[in-house]
């Protein structure tokens, strides 16, 4: 084919407009009034050309949203739902060895337990009573083969969900019996004396259907690890030698007939310490941490008469832990004393819910929601010689109601509103309002402008924690984040996707371990901080099966009061994902690939950039009944450091390197 | 005046936009987009189907036309029904974005991204009364009831007219008449 330079150039015009988005094309759609008139004929002879779409996310969903599928987990042999989140865009994981910390836009605080990130299953809050926290690594309760998809939406979402939603909610929603139909049993070996085994069966009866799960893991971890800040003959220069070990137990049930679902969840990990965190003895096997939550939540749903769907839920949940931490002893320091610290939290809740589409424009929902802490203990005492340390009972009492209305004003623009009240019975109170507007100005581009402001409750951790260094702060009150956000979807083609957002983020009132001058740490609403940033991300599809997402995101994060730049935040992150089916999509091979830029620490040390590399291939449906897949973490072997939290004094966390798993995973159902 | 020549450069950057967009390239300015259409003739089909009286709790309960996990097409949709009746009910457009959600609905758009899932789907639909459409070849030969196809720029559609009486929807003969494939 020859072009001359003219045509070239009036199609990359062409082409660069439709990038750009003014082209004139795009306004000369046909009223579509006049379409619902046609007949049936009629419409079988109109030209039309195709939409692309497809492969983006919810299109006009009033938030950046992320969805990873049960498919996405098994073809990148996902480990956590950490693995899963270092994936995502904007997203970055840390791990001190004992929790694995996420940072979202260049928001993590050193020592946080994911306190600003909301964590549901199924709609169930996890973040538990006593210290916000949200447990994404080995500690989460539920299995991740019995994930269906993770929903992740960016932003604070407090009108929807109240407290700790100010980065991200992110909802695991759980594999149901029709998912499993009959037995599937699983079993794992990697590296570092790493085991795992799992079986769930999953029946549809008549009246009922039922799904019940138990999973074990163990894993040694290193069985050496050199840390340079502990390089002394008194601290087996600088070796920590078997003490990384982790263990995990969980089972998971669900029952449901017709409306109504009852789901038990229960899961526990302890976790040896290999850092001498919290100025523990250095490689003591004896210093390790217990965390278990357990829950039933009982759900019914139904539509009723009017198109009124009907959400309501009751829960109760146990959150456990207790951290074993060795000491030199007082009375005698050639002997350890055993500290141990502990927390009790335990609520129950309900909630209701109420949607009704209106024929025409807008969906309204309200709702409630009502919490009871009836415990949250913290307690800490020594063994050697026994001596009680902090017995602190609280329990508090939080309810909320809430209102979203999304309008849409014409066929190209909607409007989706929120406002949440919160009360909490132990601090002030949270108003929280959330707005989003979506242009649809031609079939192939979103834009999206939302505000939103989001909160999160002081904890009784930070509030009466007092075991030294700790000095409780009683008078601490909600930080608050304000959020703008503008966002730009194009579709390119059926099979290519792009998205460019901006966000500025301003935080106040953030609740910050500050330093006293002899040497001990204190919560308090000190810092304010503002970050910016820009995000691009495209998806894409070949018809070779390829398939794949890139993403790059910048951000600069302030303290405002210091003018200084904020620690454990990089500036630049970018991934990349990319599945290839092979052998008649019977075989796939999938590149997880993950930069992070440098950041500096809390310490004001820094820790490099990175780049890390994993692959996994994965053979479905051998023999009907059988997948098998080898996962190779960390490829290229990259030594990299993650920056440690405030609980550990090392400059830096040496993370693992190439790791190898294999997993073999069965069932009784083809499908 | 002297013509510019040809630039080397210049076929290779389109080549390249030409691989981006990817066939987005005729003009249409007087080409409907797909959506659109596909939004009309559902609005069609409630004209063209009858669902038993269970299906409704009373005899003005609205028709429930549900989307699966796309708001862009639920837009569409709720544009073309707003503010129209189908013997003497009120439509409302509802985006779902679980399926287990689905057995309530009267109508159930699955868009071609939910392929893999469709079997699945059918599963937890038995024994419901929903008027299942979808938008691949196949649609129909898996148990849908109304798949939409797209051959030479026009939207047509098949019928799966025993799986219509399985979930016990009655479709006119009109609407059977009319489309270019039934499966019986």
């Amino acid at each position: 084919m020859k072009l001359s330079c003219s045509t070239c150039l009036r199609s990359l015009t062409t082409v660069l407009i439709f990038i750009l988005g003014t082209c004139d094309y795009c306004h000369s759609q046909q009223p579509l009034s006049d379409l619902s008139e046609a007949t049936l004929e009629e419409l079988g002879s109109i030209q039309v050309y195709s939409a692309s779409k497809r492969i983006q996310p919810s299109g006009e969903a009033p938030s950046s949203v992320t969805v990873v599928s049960a498919d996405d987990i098994q073809k990148q042999g996902y480990r956590t739902v950490a693995d899963i989140l270092r994936t995502v865009r904007s997203f970055y994981v840390t791990y001190d060895r004992i929790y694995s910390s996420l940072g979202v836009r260049g928001f993590a605080r050193p020592g946080d337990f994911n306190t600003r990130i909301l964590l549901l299953v199924n709609g169930h809050r996890l973040n538990d009573n006593i210290y916000d926290e949200a447990m994404i690594g080995t500690e989460f309760p539920v299995d991740i083969d019995l994930i269906q998809r993770i929903e992740i939406v960016r932003g604070p979402v407090s009108s929807l969900y109240g407290s700790n939603a100010l980065f991200a909610a992110i909802n695991i929603v759980t594999k149901e019996a029709r998912d499993i139909n009959g037995l599937d049993v699983s079993a794992v070996a990697a590296s570092l004396h790493t085991y795992k085994a799992r079986a769930s069966y999953g029946r549809e009866l008549k009246r009922f259907s039922f799904l019940v799960s138990g999973s074990f893991y163990g894993s040694t971890g290193q069985t050496q690890i050199f840390y340079p800040e502990f390089n002394r003959p008194e601290t087996n220069s600088g070796i920590a030698s078997h003490a990384d070990d982790d263990q995990v137990g969980s089972a998971f049930g669900t029952i449901s007939s017709h409306d109504l679902t009852l789901e038990a969840v229960w899961g526990t990990r302890e976790k040896g310490i290999p850092t001498g965190a919290y100025g523990t003895i250095f490689n003591n096997p004896d210093t390790r941490t217990i965390d278990s939550h357990r829950y039933a939540d009982l759900r019914y749903e139904h539509i009723f008469p009017g198109s009124l769907d009907v959400l309501a839920r009751a829960f109760y949940d146990q959150y456990a832990y207790q951290g074993t931490y060795a000491y030199p002893s007082i009375t005698d320091p050639t002997q350890t004393n055993l500290n141990v610290d502990c927390a009790d939290g335990r609520w129950w809740g309900a909630e209701i819910q109420l949607a009704r589409s209106m024929p025409g424009r807008n969906r309204v929902t309200v709702g409630g929601e009502f919490r009871d802490n009836i415990r949250q203990n913290q307690t800490n005492h020594d063994l050697h010689p026994p001596s009680l340390l902090l017995d602190d009972e609280r329990h508090s009492i939080v309810s909320a109601f809430f209102l979203q209305d999304e309008i849409v004003l014409s066929n190209s623009v909607a409007l989706n509103l929120g406002l949440r009240y919160d009360y909490y019975s132990a601090v002030k109170s949270s108003t929280d309002p959330r707005a989003a507007l979506i242009w649809r100005p031609w079939s192939h581009t979103a834009l999206k402008a939302i505000y939103g402001e989001a909160f999160r409750v002081p904890n009784v951790y930070e509030r009466y924690y007092s075991i030294a260094p700790n000095v409780p702060n009683p008078t601490l009150t909600p930080e608050k984040i304000r959020s703008a956000e503008f966002v730009w979807e194009q579709s390119i083609s059926t099979s290519f996707w792009l998205s460019l957002s901006t966000f500025h983020n301003t935080l106040d009132d953030l609740i910050t371990q500050e330093s006293l001058n002899d040497d001990s740490y204190i919560f308090e609403n000190l810092q304010t901080v503002s970050s910016r940033g820009i995000e691009f991300e495209v998806k894409g599809r070949r018809s070779t099966g390829l398939e794949g997402t890139a993403s790059y995101s910048f951000q600069d994060s302030e303290d405002r009061d210091s003018g200084q730049s904020l620690s454990n935040s990089p500036q630049h992150i970018a991934k990349l994902n990319l599945v290839q089916p092979l052998l008649r999509r019977g075989l796939f091979a999938s590149l997880d690939a993950q930069y992070r830029g440098g950041m500096t620490t809390l310490t004001s040390r820094s820790v490099s950039p990175f780049a890390l590399v994993n692959l996994t291939l994965l053979g479905r449906n051998l023999g009907k009944h059988l997948d098998i897949s080898a996962g190779f973490y960390n490829l290229f072997d990259k030594d990299y450091y993650d920056p440690p939290s405030t609980a550990v004094s090392l400059h830096s966390i040496r993370q693992d390197g190439r790791t190898l798993q294999f997993k073999v995973t069965w069932k009784s159902g083809a499908r | 005046m002297k013509k510019p020549r040809p630039s080397r450069l210049c076929p290779a950057l389109l080549g390249l936009a030409l691989a981006l967009l990817h066939g987005q390239q005729r003009s249409r300015a007087q080409l409907v987009d797909e959506e659109q259409v596909k939004a009309a003739y559902i609005y069609n089909f409630l004209k063209f189907a009858e669902w038993p009286a269970e299906a409704f709790a009373t005899p003005t309960d609205p028709i429930r036309l549900c989307v699966l996990d796309d708001s862009r097409f639920y837009s569409q949709v709720m544009h073309v029904v707003k503010d129209r009746t189908i013997a003497g009910r009120s439509i409302v457009a509802v985006p779902i974005h679980n399926a287990d959600k689905a057995r309530h609905c009267h109508l159930l758009f699955i868009n071609s991204a939910h392929n893999g899932e469709v079997d699945r789907l059918f599963e937890s639909l038995h024994g419901s009364n929903v008027l299942t459409i979808g938008e691949t070849e196949t649609f129909v030969d898996r148990g849908g009831i109304i798949g939409f196809v797209t051959q030479d720029s026009q939207v047509h559609f098949q019928v799966n007219h025993k799986a219509a009486t399985q979930y016990r929807i009655r479709l006119s003969s009109r609407l059977l008449s009319v489309a270019k494939r039934v499966v019986e």
